[in-house]
């Protein structure tokens, strides 16, 4: 699974707004270099307002990053990367089939062939005897599984995934990670997984990339050396527990940092 | 066994409004009024001579209907307002997509619309007259303004509407815009082009029965 090579590349990603009330610049995202390996499982951990989302959408090409460098490993069929959104972002006038079959269609197949090629997919994430069905006939668990299978039918070299279980009720949650291990063995992909959940980060992942907030910067980038195939009853271990607190002391301790000198960071 | 010991008519309203609530609480209220403005007309409410009463109305009807003199005119003023609207439609929701969904066309063209759309169609009335007499083309012209502003406008806003998170798939995906266009901005503006259409369809039959013969010379002779 491990080729060697690194699926997506990013050096210096900086990202500044310029506020339209005060005229001030704003920097969003602060000097960013990730490298994340073909194969991995890779998470990037935040609080809301640490750019994680925005660097996700950089790496899409849904904004352009004020400066820095992206390189997507290229491949020679499909899409370099897809995105899994964080509301399911499904079109309410498509069957699943068709919802599914859009990143193809997007990509210039045709739709009968695009619906032929999306099929298995939607078995895969277990969707089974759903294709007509339309999104309002579907549960938020199974919304986010129709939106994995439209992003894992284009065949991209990484999945972006911009926290899809964020919304979804805490059982059902848990139920979607255990499947989303299953379904990222099943299909060998690269995954770049954006959450701000630690226990979510760290259950999936083979390395947690920390991100502070304002800027957002990277402080740390965490090897998760759990076992695999993981259960869900791998976070009731003490392993896993260890893992908890040490991220969440790293987030606590930039949280103090920011209250005591608040605009320090402007 | 009460239900058997009700009289017929009793029990076939009952049938009947089990069978469709809506249609039977319809005719009720349809119904209910007729009578009530009947009674109160025969009743020396006010003077049948300002306002006439539905049995009145319904004679009338019947006569100009057995004489032939009615279809003519019905025939006239749908045809005026088919031809009114159609071309209405067929202008306005192309234009209304047009500005919803290229910013710059929106630039050129939103002010001058919003203008036009605040002059009351009353106001152009002489106008059209001067341009287009008062026959079946001035009619027309009527029937087109009244459905043109509501669906341009209707259209618009529905373009407008589009939820960012849907145009942004697309843009995730690789997609081109025409694609975004067709996949997205149509079937999303859908329903309000529809109420446009159905909002246009209102004042056009305003439109088509407007009394242009105010101006006619030989009713003031």
């Amino acid at each position: 699974m491990r080729s060697g090579h690194l699926a997506l590349s990013a050096r210096g990603v900086q990202m500044q707004y310029r506020d339209r009330g005060t005229g001030k610049t704003l920097l969003a995202i602060e000097n960013v270099d990730l490298d994340v390996p073909d194969g991995a499982f890779v998470s990037l951990l935040g609080p809301s307002g640490c750019g994680k989302s925005t660097f996700l959408k950089i790496v899409n090409g849904l904004l352009p990053a004020t400066s820095g460098e992206i390189k997507l490993h290229r491949v020679a069929k499909g899409r370099e990367d897809a995105m899994v959104f964080q509301d399911a972002a499904l079109f309410p006038w498509y069957s699943v089939l068709d919802n599914v079959a859009y990143g193809l269609v997007c990509a210039g197949v045709t739709r009968g062939e695009a619906r032929r090629r999306a099929a298995p997919f939607i078995e895969l994430v277990g969707l089974k005897g759903f294709d007509d069905k339309y999104p309002y006939q579907l549960s938020g668990g199974m919304q986010q599984r129709a939106n994995l299978a439209r992003a894992l039918a284009v065949d991209s070299a990484i999945l972006l995934m911009d926290e899809p279980f964020a919304a979804l009720d805490a059982q059902t949650r848990e139920l979607m990670q255990a499947e989303l291990l299953r379904i990222w063995n099943a299909a060998k992909k690269t995954v770049l997984f954006v959450t701000h959940q630690i226990d979510e980060a760290v259950y999936l992942s083979d390395r947690v990339v920390v991100m502070a907030a304002r800027p957002g910067k990277v402080i740390a980038d965490i090897e998760i050396d759990l076992p695999r195939p993981r259960p869900l009853s791998v976070k009731r271990t003490p392993e896993f527990a260890v893992y908890e607190e040490r991220i969440w002391r790293l987030i606590a301790g930039e949280y103090e940092q920011a209250r005591a000198a608040p605009d320090a960071a402007s | 066994m009460i239900a058997a010991r009700e009289a017929p008519a009793v029990q076939l309203l009952g049938r009947l409004r089990s069978r469709n609530e809506r249609v039977f609480y319809g005719v009720i209220g349809f119904v209910g009024l007729t009578l009530a403005w009947e009674i109160a007309a025969n009743s020396g409410l006010f003077r049948k001579s300002l306002l006439s009463t539905p049995s009145a109305i319904w004679k009338a009807g019947v006569t100009d209907i057995g004489a032939g003199t009615l279809w003519p005119h019905v025939a006239t003023s749908l045809e005026e307002f088919a031809i009114g609207f159609i071309v209405s439609l067929a202008i306005a929701i192309p234009l209304g997509l047009a500005i919803g969904w290229f910013r710059r066309i929106d630039y050129l063209l939103n002010g001058l619309l919003a203008a036009l759309n605040a002059t009351p169609n009353v106001a152009l009335i002489p106008l059209i007259i001067l341009v287009a007499g008062i026959g079946f083309e001035s009619k027309v012209i009527v029937v087109f303004l009244s459905t043109f502003f509501a669906v341009v406008v209707t259209t618009f806003t529905g373009v407008q509407s589009i939820a960012r998170r849907h145009l942004e798939i697309t843009r995730s995906f690789g997609g081109s815009r025409w694609l975004a266009f067709r996949t997205v901005a149509l079937p999303s503006t859908t329903p309000y082009i529809l109420s446009g259409v159905r909002i246009g369809a209102g004042r056009a039959l305003v439109g088509v029965v407007s009394r242009f013969d105010v101006w006619r010379p030989e009713l003031h002779r």
